[in-house]
């Protein structure tokens, strides 16, 4: 089951203390997205400072029905690409390395990629909540409407500068983070959203090594619903597949 | 006395599935599923692949879904599969099991090699009585128009012991 949300009851997760350094840099962040209403800016993700308004990463729906990347220090730079399509599933990934330099890669339901990239110089601040569904800043906004699943997020840039190659992104997209074992490693947390919202089940969450189990809050009723569709080898952190002969 | 279990691989066989000049299907829901295959008291697993090729002048950058279908009483098939080789527009595509999905470029009749999958591992661990082959594609033209261009086999698993 992925996590479902409504803007229109302002529903997210968010967590409090994320464990990311306080200027965002670098931090990648992926999930499958499933918007079910266009022609509205909606949020898929944030990283902000909850004090102020406008100090923040955003990955999130354009109202031009595009996905777009956010950073802003004060004064936003955003790009936008790729096709928002309703009731489909996208993957994203999008990867804030350096002050200048923000990428945003998707993989869109009909098959197709696209790539985007922000050079303007951005450097927020005092970054500490991370937010799923909604823009979590001094007055929270921008929220979501859909579902989203296989979320996880690194303290690190996953790949080089460029554009994320086709093949990678397609491997991050149907096998998932934990298929690379050398991008598994980066993995802070990852939540599959398969059983639940926000408590964590064997193999549902995984956190990285060294950090701990992450506190996320369901604010205003974040549901659940139907998960993308994935092969069965997609690769869950626990996964184990043993042969058993008898 | 020491008894050493392996793996026994069974003979191939080719599914009836025709896939020959199959058009594209831009919202990847109207695709051809293959003659549903029996697994009832027989083998453990039946590992699956096959080949498929694009047609003329294809839309770059599109895919071709490949996923299988599981019978839970030897009638009745999930998504509303009917076990014939024959088009068809799933109830719901997610009520399948996807097996994979090939990116396809603009290259004319590109030809595509998938598998293999267990179809035990795709339904969880346990074979269904029946399974078949669903393949649905958005390429933006018919599939090659060539039936021996296309193929779906699967392979038998058992094990021995001796």
């Amino acid at each position: 089951m992925a996590v479902a949300f409504n803007a229109g009851l302002s529903n997210r997760l968010r967590n409090a203390a994320a464990p990311l350094v306080s200027t965002g840099y670098p931090v990648t962040v992926a999930a499958w997205v499933y918007p079910t209403t266009t022609a509205a800016a909606r949020s898929v993700w944030s990283l902000t400072d909850p004090a102020a308004a406008a100090s923040y990463f955003n990955v999130l729906q354009s109202s031009g029905d595009q996905w777009s990347l956010i950073a802003s220090d004060g004064t936003a730079s955003t790009v936008s690409g790729g096709s928002v399509t309703a009731n489909a599933w996208t993957f994203l990934a999008a990867r804030f390395i350096t002050t200048t330099n923000r990428r945003l890669d998707g993989l869109l339901p009909d098959g197709s990629t696209f790539a985007i990239q922000s050079t303007a110089s951005r450097a927020p601040t005092n970054l500490s909540m991370l937010a799923i569904g909604a823009r979590e800043v001094s007055t929270p906004a921008i929220f979501f409407t859909g579902r989203i699943g296989e979320f996880w997020y690194a303290a690190a840039n996953i790949a080089g500068t460029g554009a994320l190659d086709s093949g990678l992104l397609r491997s991050l997209a149907y096998g998932g983070p934990f298929a690379r074992p050398s991008l598994a490693a980066k993995v802070i947390e990852y939540r599959a959203f398969r059983k639940n919202r926000v408590t964590g089940e064997g193999g549902d969450v995984y956190v990285g090594a060294g950090q701990q189990m992450q506190s996320w809050t369901n604010v205003n009723g974040v549901t659940i619903g139907p998960h993308p569709p994935l092969p069965y080898w997609y690769a869950n952190p626990r996964q184990r597949k043993t042969l058993l002969p008898f | 006395m020491t008894v050493t279990a392996s793996i026994l691989h069974g003979a191939a066989t080719t599914d009836t599935i025709t896939l020959a000049s199959l058009a594209s299907d831009t919202n990847l829901v109207a695709g051809r599923e293959g003659t549903a295959v029996s697994h009832e008291d027989a083998e453990i697993d039946s590992v699956v692949g096959g080949k498929v090729m694009t047609g003329t002048s294809p839309t770059a950058s599109r895919q071709i879904e490949i996923w299988a279908a599981g019978s839970y009483d030897g009638t009745s098939f999930s998504g509303a599969a009917t076990g014939s080789d024959a088009n068809l527009t799933p109830q719901e595509k997610t009520l399948l099991k996807l097996l994979t999905i090939i990116p396809t470029s603009a290259t004319s009749n590109q030809a595509y090699t998938w598998g293999p999958f267990s179809l035990a591992q795709a339904f969880g661990g346990t074979l269904p009585r029946k399974t078949s082959i669903f393949i649905v594609h958005n390429t933006g033209v018919n599939l090659n128009a060539t039936g021996g261009n296309h193929e779906v086999k699967r392979t038998p698993v058992n094990y021995v012991s001796a």
